[in-house]
Formats: C-alpha cells, sequence, structure tokens
C-alpha cells in the first residue's frame, strides 16, 4: 500500500513538474515587404516555412499548442473603394489561382479587416488576434506541430481590390515545454 | 466547473469544520496589492494584483485562508519591421484557499510562514478564448503586528495556472494589511 501511495506522489510531482517547465514562446515570421496585392490572378500568395526559423526550430519538438495568432503590419488601400481584407490558409502546398479558387479549397484564417478607400491602418495586435477562426487556428496548430510548411493567400473580398501591406508579420505564442 | 466544486468544498470546510470540532478560530480579515510579473510569457506583461483574504488560524501552526485576486494584465510589447505593437495582457479572477505554516500575524510575534493552496483561475483577454482554470500558489511571506489589532504582511509567490499540458507562471510580490477580527489579543 506504502508504494502504491508513493507511486501516485512520484506521478504527481512529474506531472506538476511537466507542467512546470512549460511557456509561452513569440515567433515572429515576416512576409514579402511590401505585399502588394491585387485581385489580378494569379492571387498573391506567402509559401511559409516555419524551419527557417531559428525560435520555433528550438521549440518544435515541445509544442502542445498555439497560445496566440496575429498578422499584424501597416496596410494601405490603394484603391477608391472599401475593402475587407481575408488570409486564407492552407496546409500544403498550393497555387490557387483566383480568389474563388481560394475561398473554396483553403480554409479562411483571419478577417475580415475594414479599409475605408484609400484608407491606411495599422493593425492591431490585440484587433488582429481578435480576427483569426477558431477552426483554421486548429488547423494551423496541427500544421505548426507537424512541419511547420503552409501556404497563406491574402485577398479582399470585393470583385476589385489593390492594397499594400507594409512590414507584414505573421506572430505565433508558441504554448511549449521548455 | 468541476474545480471550483472542490474549491468551494475547502472553503466550507475552513468555515465549518473548526467550530463542529470544538475549537475556536482566530479569524481575520485583509487587503493586499502588490505586483504579478508573468514569467516565461511572451505575451503577456506585469501588472497590478490586488484582493482580499480571510485568515483563519485553526491551529498554533497552521492557519487556513480563503481569498479573492484580481490581476490586472500588464501590455506585452514588440517591435515589428520598426512598428511598435502592444498585445493586452490577461485579467485575471481568482478564488480559493491558500493553508500557511504558521499564523500569518494574527498572533503578537514577527513570524515567518510557508504557504500553499488552490484557486481557480478565471483568464480573459480581448482577442483570446476565456480560461477557466484549476491553479496552485506556493510562497513565503512575513508579518509583523505594529498595533495588537492590525498585522502587516509581505509575500513573495509563485503561481502556476494549469493550461492543459502546460501552463502560466506569475510571480506575485504583496503587502498585506489584516485586521484582527476576534480570537486574538488585542482585537476589539
Amino acid at each position: 500500500m506504502r508504494n502504491w501511495r508513493l507511486l501516485v506522489a512520484a506521478a504527481a510531482l512529474a506531472g506538476g513538474g511537466c507542467i512546470l517547465a512549460s511557456g509561452q514562446i513569440l515567433v515572429s515570421f515576416g512576409l514579402e515587404n511590401p505585399l502588394t496585392v491585387t485581385n489580378v490572378t494569379p492571387v498573391n500568395r506567402e509559401s511559409i516555412d516555419l524551419g527557417t526559423n531559428s525560435d520555433y526550430v528550438e521549440h518544435k519538438d515541445n509544442l502542445e499548442s498555439l497560445a496566440d495568432v496575429a498578422l499584424l503590419g501597416q496596410i494601405t488601400n490603394n484603391s477608391a473603394s472599401p475593402v475587407n481584407v481575408e488570409v486564407y490558409f492552407s496546409a500544403t502546398p498550393t497555387s490557387f489561382p483566383t480568389p474563388d479558387e481560394v475561398r473554396a479549397g483553403a480554409k479562411k484564417l483571419w478577417g475580415p479587416f475594414p479599409l475605408a478607400a484609400n484608407e491606411t491602418k495599422i493593425i492591431r495586435w490585440d484587433e488582429s488576434a481578435a480576427l483569426i477562426d477558431d477552426a483554421a487556428r486548429d488547423a494551423l496548430t496541427a500544421e505548426v506541430k507537424a512541419d511547420g510548411v503552409f501556404t497563406l493567400y491574402i485577398i479582399g473580398t470585393t470583385g476589385t481590390f489593390s492594397f499594400t501591406v507594409d512590414n507584414p508579420v505573421l506572430v505565433l505564442v508558441l504554448d511549449a515545454r521548455v | 466547473m468541476k474545480q471550483r466544486g472542490w474549491v468551494a468544498l475547502g472553503l466550507g470546510l475552513v468555515f465549518f469544520a473548526g467550530p463542529a470540532a470544538g475549537l475556536a478560530p482566530k479569524i481575520g480579515a485583509g487587503a493586499f496589492g502588490g505586483a504579478s510579473i508573468p514569467i516565461v510569457q511572451d505575451d503577456n506583461g506585469t501588472g497590478p494584483i490586488y484582493g482580499i483574504r480571510v485568515p483563519v488560524n485553526l491551529l498554533q501552526f497552521l492557519t487556513a485562508e480563503p481569498y479573492f485576486a484580481h490581476t490586472g494584465g500588464g501590455e506585452a510589447e514588440e517591435t515589428f519591421g520598426g512598428i511598435g505593437y502592444t498585445r493586452s495582457g490577461f485579467e485575471i479572477n481568482s478564488f480559493g484557499l491558500n493553508a500557511a505554516i504558521g499564523n500569518v500575524g494574527l498572533a503578537p510575534a514577527f513570524s515567518v510562514f510557508p504557504y500553499a493552496g488552490v484557486g481557480s483561475y478565471a483568464l480573459t483577454r480581448d482577442g483570446s478564448d476565456d480560461l477557466d482554470e484549476f491553479g496552485f500558489q506556493v510562497g513565503l511571506g512575513v508579518a509583523f503586528s505594529p498595533i495588537p489589532a492590525l498585522a502587516v504582511d509581505a509575500r513573495g509567490e509563485l503561481s502556476v495556472v494549469a493550461t492543459d499540458r502546460t501552463s502560466r507562471k506569475f510571480a506575485n510580490i504583496t503587502v498585506g494589511l489584516t485586521y484582527k477580527l476576534f480570537g486574538v489579543p488585542g482585537a476589539p
């Protein structure tokens, strides 16, 4: 009986130690800068390989989940019409040529982020994190825990659109054992 | 909700088990405040923490202490591409029960007391899912009574909020004042 109790105590300590040795690690991944997006096909896509990021590589094997996801940068609507910006995510390398095919074949990850005609805005971190789609975040988490190679598509919701993102950054906060 | 039930059970035992066993506990009521410093959390900043405690000195060497605490999330600041960004920190409401070895200032003498406890933690912030989690804390405090009816304490503690297989950890540094309600020499 005494040995059984010791085993339970040891297991509890081991479990506690596991959650103690963890943290929330920020990884930022810069996208093409400046990133100019128009409705002209093929649509803009960003091939991401997190394996090129040393912070990600350091913590990848101990990654449990994503604590936070955001897309940041300064975004300018080059059009005289308002537009909503959206980002789609494909877990595998893909090359959908048109916005309609992106919407049909990829998962919506972020948005809509509204821009008035010719408006320039800095995407605030809190606001950006709130625009992440829960289901897509789960899929992104699975991909980040796998090989970290995926594709992002940035498009507008209107038929014609043109906008530029300066210093675009994908920000991931890894919930990882350390 | 399950963890809240356990915490509520612990609180009930503090208030009813002692009197039922014929003990005359010393009881105080206090407030505290200080700083809560996130540990290995790149998306959270240092913020204020404050709350109330009700120490119940059941035995000479043991004090049970229900508490409620609020932590105001501090902002995390980062610069990307020359642009400064801030991420709001978590607002945290927690309640629970600490057990301290000693009297936490309810007796007149200067005291040093280790303590540990469990609590229910509710974490919220803009753009994140709300978290309602179980946690625990361990710490060390010192206390003394400048006047008979009042105790002053200072504490440092590690607070751990379990989030599935990881955790969010905080170093909390607080000072508190406890008014001795009854059962204490010098109390009204």
